[in-house]
């Protein structure tokens, strides 16, 4: 077997399981908005370790490359855009408790 | 004169005038110079004047049927014929009739009245509604002289309604007084009995006349009235109610029609059994009671039946004889005990009514007419004098009075002259129209001797009038004062409003009927019934003396039974005959009358003779004691007290009935009408309380129980809006995996 | 390739792969936000070592220049921002672990069952070298996404440093 076969592609779909999971377990855990986006970051990266495997085992181009680049892409943008809503939220409430962010309360 | 129309419409719109003067005034507040007492008298006075002259016009002409009308188009039905034209279909047009009936009811109207007027200046000065008093005094006068100028029925019925207000209005002047306001509403009620009948009557007439006119379009739009007199008569005369194309009007209709429209008379001229009225309406003021209820108003049921004396059937005219002659007798013997004066002439009133209808119902057409005339003056002097004698004393009853001749000289003076007159002594007035009537009675009863009755009613009332009125003479004038004090207090004559028309009266009273043997010719002549009229055979119906028309009963393929005539030409052998007859039986007619006339003045002189004689033995020389004859004719004396119980019988048969009905029909109302009303109104109630339930327990139940459900639900749902951006991120990711898991699991 | 070299190999990946997921782990459950903030570093590197393993060199780089170098910096610009600087133990406290748990178990589950239960066509060999297909592509292919994405990139920058800028104004 060709040493860049030796891994199945499972493997890399069990890690971006993981990172999946615990990203979203971040997301929904951690009061802290930056934190949360530190979640938001590890499921954008699973996704991307997805892309790029499936592009390597099942496509057999580079699209998945492409898509991976433009995720980070917008992963970049993102995180610059919610750095600002972070800082406008800490500005505004003192905190960036998301569980105080409870204006939509029913 | 008499060619102008414009002398009618002044003495009509006159006192209508002053009347709406008063009015106008009186609601505006304004002050009328002596309240306008100077503007009624003067309108009627104008009025009097006025009519003299139309009097003195007509008598000069000396053509008794001369007659002149005015009408406007008044109310006129149209049709659209088959020609697409529209025609008259009939026309009520109202206008005046102006002959000689007409001239001598205004002479005899506008002079009482104006007279009346004089009067009422002393009589009422002091009373608060002085001005008022005059107003109605003017809208009398007005619809007096309306119904006696209208040229048609129905003109004549309005002016008939009018003048029954002005009586109502004027018997009622003092309405404080209970008896006053009880008076003026039976002369109302019993009067609209009358009414009734004659607007029967009237329509009876309208059936028969309308017809023929409705049928023919060539006809002027003047001969399209069916109620003027003379369509109504030429119509009558014409025979076309007999037999017209299948309608069958047989002549018993006609007699029908003519004891209907008397039923008018009867009512407003108070004959008997309507005659109730009449002495209870003294309890309005005496000038009233002499203008309305002694010479113009109650003569209007006698010129009624002058006006349409073509009408009546000789059935029609038996039944007002006999109507007449018990009413003269009848109101007498009432007369006779009756203590208050005022009273004593009420009856005397219905009585001369009675004798005014006994006359028209013999023949006597110019009779009972002129006793009309004659009759206005000699009562309203009579009135007026006793009004005089209330005025001076302060008290109506007769039994307070005595000896009054000093103080009262010209009252005294003045009604000896209309007592006589009443009484029938010659040469005064009432002796020659009385003296017709009883002539004209006479005939009839010489012609007819199965009415033997109607000349004793005749010459027992004359009798009787002679001494009731003398013995009013004798307990008020003579002997010696009953009640001093009253007769110290008394005022005593003097020249002044009070009395002067009491002499006018009285000069009118000895000279309105000439004066001399010749008066009764004079009005004969006047007003002849065979000049005006036509000859009284081709009268309808023409007479059982001359029957030209031979009923024959002809059984109808309807079964109907009616009356048939023969046609009326020169082919019938019966119409020959007839004219054979005719002359010789107008020689023996007048042959008769010649021979009752005669028999009736020496007969009447007599009886007014003996009933002045004992009277004077019975009130001034004490032969007689009234007091021993009184209960030595118990039961005659207490039927004469009290009125022969016409009023309670009224009471009991009529009023009480009626109330017995009244109260069923009012416990009908209440119990089951009421009943029936309220049950529904309860069932309505119950079922809105139930509908009402249901509504708000289903209804509002659903629809809050909806609005609760969703508030309810919206609360539990609102728990779950957290507004926590983790809490649904979770959410999210464990429904997605629920999903795909469902999704595995199912699949 | 020698038995040593394979199992060095295989040891690298592997160890990458538990780099991978323990640093993401402590990212998830550290209780100071620092240090998750820097175990993050750890993920990405580890993400950056699994591209290597796919051959996706490119990426490898992009990863860590990317993440590592800007995304990751601006992580800790937020939370050296939003704490004080000398709070060094910045709380990282958790709520709703439970359900976060749940979540996170139950989406884990079912990415492992159809990761793993699923029959992959794999078909692909190794792909190359990457760097110089992907700029083909780029300026190829892919054109429209890449202006695009320069759009967005231009947009969020000029909208980050306006939300930045306005709230700090305040």
């Amino acid at each position: 077997m060709s040493l860049l076969d030796a891994y199945p592609l499972q493997h890399y779909l069990l890690v971006s399981a993981a990172l999946f999971a615990l990203g979203i377990f971040t997301l929904v855990a951690r009061k802290n908005a930056v934190a949360m986006l530190m979640g938001v970051e590890l499921i954008l990266n699973s996704a991307n370790l997805n892309f790029v495997a499936f592009s390597r085992y099942t496509v057999g181009n580079f699209s998945g490359h492409l898509f991976a680049i433009f995720v980070i892409l917008l992963a970049a943008a993102e995180a610059a855009v919610a750095l600002g809503i972070v800082i406008g939220i800490f500005q505004n409430y003192g905190d960036v408790d998301a569980d105080a962010l409870d204006g939509l309360k029913g | 004169m008499l060619e102008s129309v414009v002398w009618p419409w002044l003495i009509l719109l006159l006192p209508l005038a002053a009347f709406v003067t008063h009015t106008l005034c009186g609601a505006m507040k304004w002050k009328l110079p002596h309240k306008g007492d100077w503007l009624s008298t003067g309108a009627i006075g104008a009025g009097a004047v006025l009519s003299t002259f139309l009097f003195a016009d007509m008598v000069s002409r000396g053509e008794p049927n001369f007659r002149q009308t005015w009408s406007v188009d008044w109310l006129s039905i149209l049709w659209k014929g088959d020609d697409g034209q529209l025609h008259t279909r009939f026309a009520l047009p109202m206008g005046f009739l102006v002959d000689n009936i007409t001239v001598i009811m205004l002479v005899v109207v506008t002079w009482v009245s104006t007279l009346v007027h004089v009067f009422s200046m002393g009589y009422m000065h002091d009373d608060p509604r002085y001005g008022r008093f005059f107003s109605y005094l003017s809208i009398f006068s007005f619809s007096m002289i309306w119904l006696v100028l209208s040229d048609n029925l129905f003109g004549l019925m309005i002016g008939w309604e009018l003048v029954g207000l002005s009586s109502y209005l004027l018997i009622g002047f003092w309405f404080e007084k209970p008896a006053a306001a009880a008076a003026c509403k039976k002369a109302f009620i019993t009067n609209r009995v009358g009414d009734l009948g004659m607007l029967i009557g009237i329509l009876m007439l309208l059936s028969m006349t309308l017809r023929p006119i409705l049928d023919d379009t060539s006809l002027p739009i003047e001969q399209k009235n069916p109620l003027s007199y003379e369509n109504v008569f030429r119509v009558v005369s014409a025979g076309s109610y007999e037999v017209k194309s299948g309608d069958v009007f047989p002549i018993s209709f006609l007699t029908v029609a003519g004891i209907f429209l008397f039923f008018g008379a009867v009512g407003k001229s108070a004959q008997f059994p309507l005659h109730v009225w009449l002495p209870d309406a003294m309890e309005g003021p005496t000038p009233v009671s002499a203008l309305i209820h002694a010479a113009t108003m109650v003569a209007a049921g006698v010129y009624m039946v002058t006006r349409c004396y073509r009408l009546f059937t000789p059935d029609a005219l038996l039944f007002i004889a006999y109507t007449g002659g018990f009413t003269a007798i009848f109101a007498a013997t009432i007369a006779v005990t009756a203590n208050d004066i005022k009273k004593v002439l009420a009856y005397s009133t219905v009585s001369q009514l009675g004798f005014m209808v006994l006359g028209l119902g013999c023949w006597g057409y110019s009779a009972g007419f002129f006793h009309l005339w004659t009759h206005a003056f000699f009562k309203a002097l009579l009135f007026l004098g006793s009004g005089a004698v209330i005025h001076a004393l302060h008290s109506q009853d007769m039994r307070e009075m005595g000896g009054l001749r000093h103080k009262l000289p010209i009252t005294f003076v003045c009604m000896l002259i209309a007592t006589c007159a009443i009484s029938g002594f010659p040469p005064l007035s009432g002796f020659w129209s009385k003296d017709q009537i009883l002539g004209a009675v006479l005939t009839f009863a010489m012609e007819h001797p199965q009415h033997a009755l109607l000349p004793i009613f005749g010459f027992c009332g004359a009798a009787l009038t002679a001494f009731y009125m003398f013995r009013l003479i004798f307990l008020t004038f003579c002997g010696k004062p009953r009640d001093p004090h009253k007769y110290e207090h008394a005022h005593p004559d003097q020249w002044d409003v009070i009395t002067a028309p009491l002499a006018v009266l009285a000069i009118l009273t000895l000279f309105s009927a000439g004066g001399t043997l010749s008066g009764e010719r004079w009005f004969g002549d006047f007003v002849n019934e065979e000049q005006v009229l036509g000859p009284r055979e081709e009268a309808p119906g023409g007479g059982e003396r001359h029957r030209w028309h031979v009923q024959r009963t002809v059984l109808f393929p309807s079964g109907a039974l009616v009356e048939e005539a023969q046609p009326l030409d020169d082919q019938n052998p019966l119409v020959a005959l007839h004219a054979e007859g005719r002359e010789e039986a107008r020689k023996e007619h007048e042959h008769t009358e010649h021979k009752a006339h005669t028999w009736a003045m020496v007969l009447s002189v007599c009886v007014a003779v003996g009933g002045a004689l004992v009277s004077y033995f019975t009130y001034m020389v004490p032969f007689f004691s009234p007091q021993v004859w009184a209960t030595r004719l118990l039961w005659l004396y207490d039927g004469m007290v009290n009125k022969w119980w016409i009023d309670e019988l009224y009471d009991r048969w009529v009023i009480q009935p009626l109330l017995l009905l009244n109260d069923f029909l009012k416990s009908f109302d209440e119990d089951w009408v009421d009943g029936f009303v309220n049950m529904t109104a309860q069932f309505t109630v119950h079922f809105s309380d139930y509908s009402g339930w249901v509504d708000n327990t289903y209804v509002d139940g659903l629809v809050n129980g909806t609005a609760d459900t969703i508030v309810s639900s919206a609360r539990a749902m609102r728990s779950i809006q957290t507004g926590n951006i983790k809490q649904y991120l979770a959410a999210a990711v464990i429904g997605l995996t629920v999903v795909v898991v469902l999704y595995n699991v199912i699949l | 390739m020698t038995t040593l070299t394979s199992a060095l190999y295989h040891a690298a990946f592997y160890a990458d792969m538990v780099l991978t997921v323990g640093s993401a782990c402590v990212v998830a459950f550290s209780k100071n936000i620092v240090r998750s903030a820097f175990s993050l570093l750890l993920t990405f590197v580890g993400v950056a070592g699994l591209y290597g393993f796919l051959e996706a060199d490119f990426l490898v780089a992009t990863q860590l220049l990317i993440y590592v170098g800007g995304i990751l910096v601006l992580l800790l610009f937020a939370v050296m921002l939003t704490h004080r600087i000398s709070n060094i133990k910045a709380s990282n406290e958790t709520s709703f672990s439970a359900l976060a748990a749940l979540a996170a178990t139950g989406i884990f589950l079912v990415l492992v069952e159809v990761g793993t239960k699923t029959h992959w066509d794999v078909k692909g060999g190794p792909l190359g070298e990457s760097t110089r297909p992907i700029g083909l592509l780029l300026m190829g292919d892919y054109l429209l996404p890449f202006e695009v994405a320069a759009m967005i990139l231009l947009a969020a920058l000029i909208g980050a440093a306006y939300l930045a800028r306005n709230a700090i104004r305040k």
